[in-house]
């Protein structure tokens, strides 16, 4: 249950905040903005309200940087009464305070921000327009004063526009990272058999260019799988993919549409789709913990192998995925997913990072997580285009590659490479692994 | 209550105000500054007379500066400042004289 606090804690909170903001101009005799969220009611901080006092507070540091305004210092609390930074700032207080109002009037949850800008003399800056009430728009004031709207009333709307807003951010960040990872992957260079900087690898309808232009067109799409995946976090795991479905078929058709009709990301459709939808039904605090966001995808997709692959024969078998199952019983992405993507989390992730922390380049490291992914999974794509066996031999090809060093160099992956290219092999099964890699190293790097 | 020195309470936030009590020539001297002194400035110097009445303080100068701020919350700034005027800083009785 959330705490809730009594009238008195709120006045000493204020009268502490007003001494900390009186010693703070004392010390350094610059500007202060005194930032904390406006929440009627006796219950002042919750998780929700923590996170759209962070986005205000991001909002707020860079609106302040854009216009070359810096913070000298900072005092952040945050307590049962709430939420607050006191900023002192090296900018002029009237331009300061335009950006505070600017910000309070125009940003999603402008309305639940306090933004006081106090000048050196100790003195409040006034703002040209009064504050809006949050629920009828008529001068906050007003409505405050006389108790128009009842507690209840404005706790419903603050939590409304904290959700929606959270939400929307959430899912921003989510296809912003998730288009990056497509990116990253596809420039990772030189990568055996797959489009990169070099060249097209064993494809002759594609280049980088049609990448750019398909992972661009994702975009809307996984900023939707988060938000679905949000609105449908309270229901069981496997509803979420259901309802990612219909979504997946439409970005199907988008990127067929952006790339004049070449099939470039189909898998990460799926699987970055997948990520995204899970994403959406966890707290924005877990996506930073890997294991967390797999073992989502893994209850997402239970049951899917054997609904999408279970009664599929050689002779109804449409896709390359269906005739594999139908023939080898290979699963692929989906058996995969239902098992949380342990190739990502046992061999690409860790290698992935490893390389990155020991200074390997994003090339080296992202072709290192790429090889040591095809050696441990059996990749679709490799069996769908030279046949099992070669596929196999491939794969051990690799594997001796890597026992050299599991960070090959740049000859040893060009000679991959090329033949990989002679045999008209092209790992893409690893490499919408290697886009989840990303994606989870982006994930962990995001500031909350 | 006698109000024996100046003592000061609140803060000049949005929804909050500043009370500041001095001692008085004899009577009650109220001096109220608010950003809704229109609509319900009578309202806010009854609730102040009041809260001074139930203290026993009838020789002061009060100064009110008020940001729009609730009846409770006028309330008790106004008590606030009348008890630090007395040298009553910790475990003020909130629930005894004050109501």
């Amino acid at each position: 249950m959330p705490q809730t606090v009594t009238l008195e804690q709120v006045l000493e909170a204020r009268e502490r905040r007003a001494l900390r903001q009186q010693a703070l101009l004392a010390r350094y005799r610059l500007p202060l903005v005194s930032f904390s969220m406006n929440i009627a009611g006796p219950v002042k901080n919750t998780q929700l309200i923590r996170r759209g006092f962070r986005l205000g507070r991001r909002t707020l540091l860079e609106h302040l940087r854009l216009s070359g305004i810096h913070a000298v210092q900072e005092e952040q609390t945050d307590t049962v009464t709430g939420c607050e930074t006191l900023l002192v700032t090296d900018g002029e207080p009237e331009q300061i305070k335009k950006i505070a109002c600017s910000i309070e009037d125009n940003a999603p949850l402008g309305r639940l921000y306090d933004m006081d800008v106090i000048g050196t003399d100790g003195a409040k800056l006034e703002r040209p327009e009064p504050r809006r009430c949050l629920i009828c728009g008529q001068p906050a004031r007003a409505c405050a004063r006389s108790r128009t709207h009842s507690v209840e009333e404005l706790q419903d709307a603050t939590r409304t526009l904290l959700k929606a807003a959270l939400e929307k951010e959430d899912a921003i960040t989510a296809a912003r990272l998730a288009v990056q990872a497509l990116l990253y992957e596809v420039c990772v260079t030189p990568k055996p058999g797959l489009v990169d900087r070099e060249n097209n690898g064993s494809h002759r309808d594609m280049d980088i260019y049609t990448f750019m232009a398909s992972a661009s067109s994702l975009w809307p799409y996984f900023a939707d799988c988060t938000q679905t995946g949000r609105q449908t976090a309270d229901r069981p795991a496997p509803e979420t993919l259901a309802a990612l479905r219909p979504l997946g078929v439409r970005a199907e058709c988008g990127m067929l549409r952006a790339t004049g009709g070449v099939n470039t990301h189909k898998g990460a459709v799926y699987s970055m789709g997948l990520l995204c939808g899970a994403l959406g039904r966890l707290e924005r605090e877990k996506w930073a913990n890997p294991a967390a966001v797999l073992s989502e995808i893994s209850a997402m997709a239970q049951g899917s192998v054997e609904r999408e692959l279970g009664g599929v024969t050689q002779e109804s078998a449409r896709t390359a995925g269906q005739w594999l199952y139908a023939l080898y019983g290979i699963a692929g992405v989906r058996g995969e997913a239902e098992k949380g993507f342990p190739s990502v989390t046992v061999y690409g992730l860790p290698v992935l990072e490893e390389g990155l922390a020991q200074g390997k380049t994003a090339d080296e490291a992202g072709a290192a997580a790429l090889l040591t992914m095809l050696i441990h999974t059996t990749d679709t794509n490799m069996a769908a285009r030279g046949g099992i066996a070669r596929g196999q031999e491939a794969a051990a090809r690799v594997s001796t590659v890597l026992e050299d060093s599991p960070y090959p160099p740049k000859e040893a992956v060009e000679e991959l490479d090329r033949e990989f290219i002679a045999d008209n092999l092209s790992p893409g099964g690893s490499a919408d692994l290697l886009s989840l890699c990303w994606m989870l190293h982006f994930l962990k790097e995001e500031p909350i | 209550m006698e109000i024996k020195k100046p003592a000061v309470a609140g803060t000049l936030e949005s929804s909050d105000c500043m009370v500041t009590v001095e001692p008085g020539q004899g009577e009650i001297e109220l001096d109220l500054d608010s950003v809704v002194i229109r609509q319900y400035g009578k309202q806010i110097r009854k609730i102040i007379h009041e809260t001074l009445d139930r203290l026993d303080v009838n020789n002061a100068k009060v100064t009110v500066v008020d940001k729009g701020a609730l009846d409770c919350t006028i309330k008790a700034r106004v008590e606030c400042a009348v008890y630090r005027s007395n040298d009553i800083r910790d475990n003020l009785p909130w629930g005894g004289v004050i109501r």
